[in-house]
This record gives structure tokens, C-alpha cells and sequence, in this order.
């Protein structure tokens, strides 16, 4: 059986990326965010039977895998568990779009265009949007919502509540395995002991958002006093705009 | 550095449940005093150390930071002389990452950019933890979260360090590491701790309380040496 701890320790997987040092992870969140909206935008934009530039924006994800901290092979287990999902979109495209369309000379059916071209916007969108939070811890992502003008208590509440959500599940699973250990009935599920570990917790939550408050009451907290460092450096500016320049070139050319 | 005594006249409080925690307190604590406050569970230890730095406010009688009675008013600079360590550190690491967490109190008072990394390293440089500051507090050990803790007091430079059981979930290395850190603090500390050991190491003066009340106060060898005082104190040496 698993401990608590080794559970836990597969969640915070992405916590251990974002820590290491990859050129992707020293560029500013603001810049990653700007960067991966837009080319966000522009791949969905893309004609469905545009197979041409949907793969040269795909160039710009191998760009962004060779210099993120996520294996290949995560990045493809990750989007096979997601892939049924797509796949149940795109099946049907053959079937209803009989149009004839022709690629490089051979006339080919419609449906079987957008299907892969819809494959490849999720590939590509997905895939851009999981490096970026693997390669950025979460209290960056959180600072840099300050820059696109989040209000602050938001953000606050999102630093806080990303940390209780480790707390909690640590005590979810310890309480899970408690009692697990002191069942007799075996693997059975009891409903009445899941009522009373979900009463408990809803006590525990309010008794600990006390104490967290008076610990940030204690450290001198006042809302309209918090700063937070977002700016990007002259560095990461140069990042972004190679990649906006990148990502518009590919789309439009 | 001599205002920044502490002075508590006929304290009381009392829970809503109706228990009766702290009655009729009576202290001072000079500047640079070390003093460990010492008793069994529910003596009002916790409670009495939460209202130094107005986590609780007095129900009767007063407390005085430096000659600054503790009141709504006051918070804001009472909050900034004294620095008080909880005794879940779970709670109080509340931010995402080390570095976060010790940089909040530095944030509030507006420090920001290479200073505030700076007041970061340095706080964590003198509780040895410096290569903690990318960590997410769930990957530290109980020793590295209690150092984490006290990083983010002392960064805002408090006048006072006040901890709330600071051994617990700690192992004994752990412990001595927290002596040696404490050991360097020269301000005033006050420490409530069923650890006697861990006690003498750092303060020479006890308090001992028995249920919300002081029963003595002076010399910690004073309290070890008499099997009265331990036994009214709820405690024994060897655990």
C-alpha cells in the first residue's frame, strides 16, 4: 500500500519541475502567459483544412519541448489520457463532411483534413499550455495575475488555497489509510464513516482558516500593503517577442 | 533597547465554552530576557503567549509591549516587535514556497525587488536553511518547517520572538539545531515548551502555570531541582 507521503509526492510532480532550471522555467510567468494565449489563439484560428500552417505551428511546440523540463514521453502519456476526448469529437468528421479538397495535387475528403487538423490543435494547444505550468511555479502564476490586473485578494486567496489543498489532502489520505487500518470489514466502503471524516473536515477547514489568518494577521498582513514582484526583465521581453514574431510568421505566412 | 519590556497586570480570559484559561497573571519580562514558560496541557501557556502579540486581546486586565498597551489600536505595531512562532507550523507556512512564506512579512511592510530577496536569504542563512528557499513547505521535514517558521518571524526584524512549542514533531538533532539558532537571537525570547531540556538550553528563567494561573516564576534550575514545582508544572525531566 501506498503511504500518504508517496501519494502525495506524485502530486507534486509539476511543484518538482517548475523548481528545476530549464530555459523555459527562468522566463517570466507574464511573458509564458502572453506568449501561450496568443499562440493559443492563432492555432484554433487556423482553417480546418489548413494542414500546412497548423504543422508549422507545430514547430513551435518541438521549440518549446526541447526547452521545458517535461520529458517527451509525459508530454505523450499526458496527451493519450486525453486523447479519447478528442477523438470522440474528430470520428464523426468523415462521415458528415464528404467535401472533396485538394493537397498537393491528390483530392482527399474534407473530413479526414479536419479530423487531423483538429488532432493537431489539440496536440499542440495542450501540450503548450502543460509546458508553461510545468515550467512555473504557482506562486509566480499567481503573482503575474497581478500584472493582467487580478485583484489582489483574489490572487491571495488562490497562494493560500493552493497550499491548503496539500494540507488537506495529506490529511484526506492519512484519515483514509486511519481508517483503513482499524477496519474489520475488509475493502468494503462505509458511508457512515465517509459522513463523519467529511464532518470532521469541514470542522478541521474552519479551525485551520482561523489559525492561517491569525498566522498572516501575525506577520504584519494588511491587503492594501502586499506587494508582489511581476515585471518582467529585458530578458524575457526578448523571449517574447522572438516567440510572438515566431508564432505570427507560422500562422500567416 | 530597554523599552521593549513586557508586562501583563491581572490578566484574564476566558473561552466561550466557558473555560476559564489565564487568571490573574501578573508578569514582567525585561529586555533581552530569555524566559521559558512551563506547564502541563491547558495550563494557558498558548493563551498567554498568543495575547503578547494581540492573536487574543485581554478580556480583563492589560498587556504592555514596551510600554504600548496591546489593544485593536496598537496591533500593527505590536505585531511588528513582537514575532510569535506557532505551534503548527502547517499553519503558518501558508504560502506556496519557502521563499514566499518568508518573504510575506517583508512584503507587508513594503519591502519588494533584490532587498526583499535579500531580507529572504539572510532570514534563512541564520536559521541554516538557505537551501530550503525553492522548497514547497510539504517536502520539509517537522525540523525544517519549525526553521521555516522562524525565518518568516524574524524577517520582519521583530524586537520579541515568541514560540509556541517549538520542539514538537521535532527529532533531537533538530532540537539542538534549534537551540543553536536560538542561542544567536539576542533579543528578547519567550518559549513555552513541556521540554525541559530544550528549555535550560536556551532560557534561565521560568514561569510555570497550572491551570491559567502563575504559580512560580524565577530561576529555571530552581523548578528542576524541586519535584513540587515539576510535579505542579506536570512535568518530568527524562521525557
Amino acid at each position: 500500500m501506498k503511504t500518504a507521503q508517496e501519494r502525495l509526492q506524485h502530486l507534486t510532480a509539476f511543484e518538482e519541475l517548475a523548481e528545476s532550471t530549464f530555459p523555459l522555467n527562468l522566463v517570466s510567468p507574464v511573458v509564458k502567459i502572453i506568449v501561450a494565449v496568443v499562440f493559443v489563439v492563432l492555432t484554433i484560428s487556423v482553417d480546418k483544412y489548413d494542414i500546412i500552417h497548423s504543422l508549422l505551428l507545430t514547430s513551435f511546440t518541438c521549440f518549446l519541448i526541447a526547452i521545458a523540463p517535461l520529458k517527451v514521453t509525459s508530454v505523450l502519456k499526458m496527451l493519450l489520457y486525453l486523447s479519447p476526448f478528442v477523438l470522440l469529437l474528430v470520428i464523426f468528421n468523415p462521415l458528415y463532411d464528404k467535401s472533396i479538397i485538394g493537397i498537393a495535387g491528390y483530392q482527399v475528403y474534407g473530413g479526414y483534413v479536419s479530423a487531423f487538423t483538429t488532432v493537431l490543435k489539440f496536440i499542440n494547444t495542450t501540450t503548450v499550455s502543460v509546458l508553461i505550468v510545468s515550467s512555473t511555479k504557482f506562486n509566480h502564476i499567481a503573482s503575474s495575475l497581478r500584472f493582467f490586473r487580478m485583484p489582489k485578494f483574489l490572487v491571495i486567496q488562490f497562494m493560500v488555497m493552493y497550499r491548503f489543498i496539500f494540507i488537506f489532502l495529506y490529511d484526506i489520505i492519512q484519515s483514509l489509510q486511519a481508517v483503513k487500518a482499524r477496519s474489520f470489514q475488509g475493502a468494503k466502503f462505509s458511508w457512515r464513516n465517509m459522513k463523519a471524516i467529511v464532518s470532521t473536515f469541514f470542522v478541521k477547514s474552519v479551525l485551520r482558516g482561523e489559525e492561517v489568518y491569525n498566522a498572516m494577521l501575525s506577520r504584519g498582513f494588511e491587503i492594501k500593503n502586499f506587494k508582489m514582484d511581476n515585471r518582467p526583465k529585458a530578458g524575457d521581453v526578448f523571449f517574447g517577442f522572438c516567440s510572438l514574431v515566431y508564432i505570427f510568421i507560422m500562422r500567416f505566412i | 533597547m530597554s523599552h521593549h519590556y513586557i508586562e501583563t497586570n491581572e490578566l484574564e480570559y476566558t473561552y466561550p465554552d466557558g473555560t476559564k484559561a489565564l487568571e490573574d497573571v501578573n508578569l514582567y519580562i525585561s529586555h533581552g530576557e530569555s524566559v521559558a514558560i512551563l506547564g502541563s496541557n491547558g495550563a494557558g501557556k498558548s493563551t498567554l503567549i498568543k495575547h503578547l502579540n494581540g492573536t487574543i486581546l485581554p478580556m480583563k486586565g492589560s498587556v504592555n509591549i514596551g510600554g504600548t498597551p496591546v489593544t485593536k489600536k496598537t496591533l500593527k505595531t505590536i505585531r511588528a516587535t513582537v514575532g510569535l512562532v506557532f505551534q503548527n507550523t502547517d499553519n503558518q507556512l501558508f504560502m506556496p514556497s519557502v521563499f514566499e512564506n518568508v518573504a510575506f512579512s517583508p512584503r507587508n511592510i513594503g519591502i519588494v525587488g533584490d532587498e526583499l530577496q535579500r531580507v529572504v536569504e539572510e532570514s534563512l542563512e541564520k536559521v541554516d536553511a538557505l537551501g530550503l528557499i525553492d522548497k514547497h513547505p510539504f517536502k520539509l521535514s517537522g525540523g525544517e518547517k519549525r526553521k521555516v517558521c522562524i525565518a518568516s518571524v524574524i524577517a520582519s526584524n521583530p524586537e520579541i520572538l515568541v514560540l509556541d512549542e517549538p520542539t514538537a514533531e521535532i527529532d533531537p538533532k533538530g532540537i539542538g539545531d534549534l537551540v543553536s539558532i536560538l542561542r544567536q537571537f539576542s533579543h528578547t525570547k519567550i518559549i513555552s515548551s513541556h521540554n525541559l531540556k530544550f528549555s535550560r538550553a536556551v532560557c534561565s528563567r521560568g514561569v510555570v502555570m497550572q491551570e491559567g494561573r502563575i504559580i512560580f516564576d524565577g530561576e529555571l534550575d530552581e523548578i528542576l531541582s524541586s519535584d513540587k514545582l515539576l510535579a505542579a508544572a506536570g512535568l518530568k525531566e527524562d521525557y
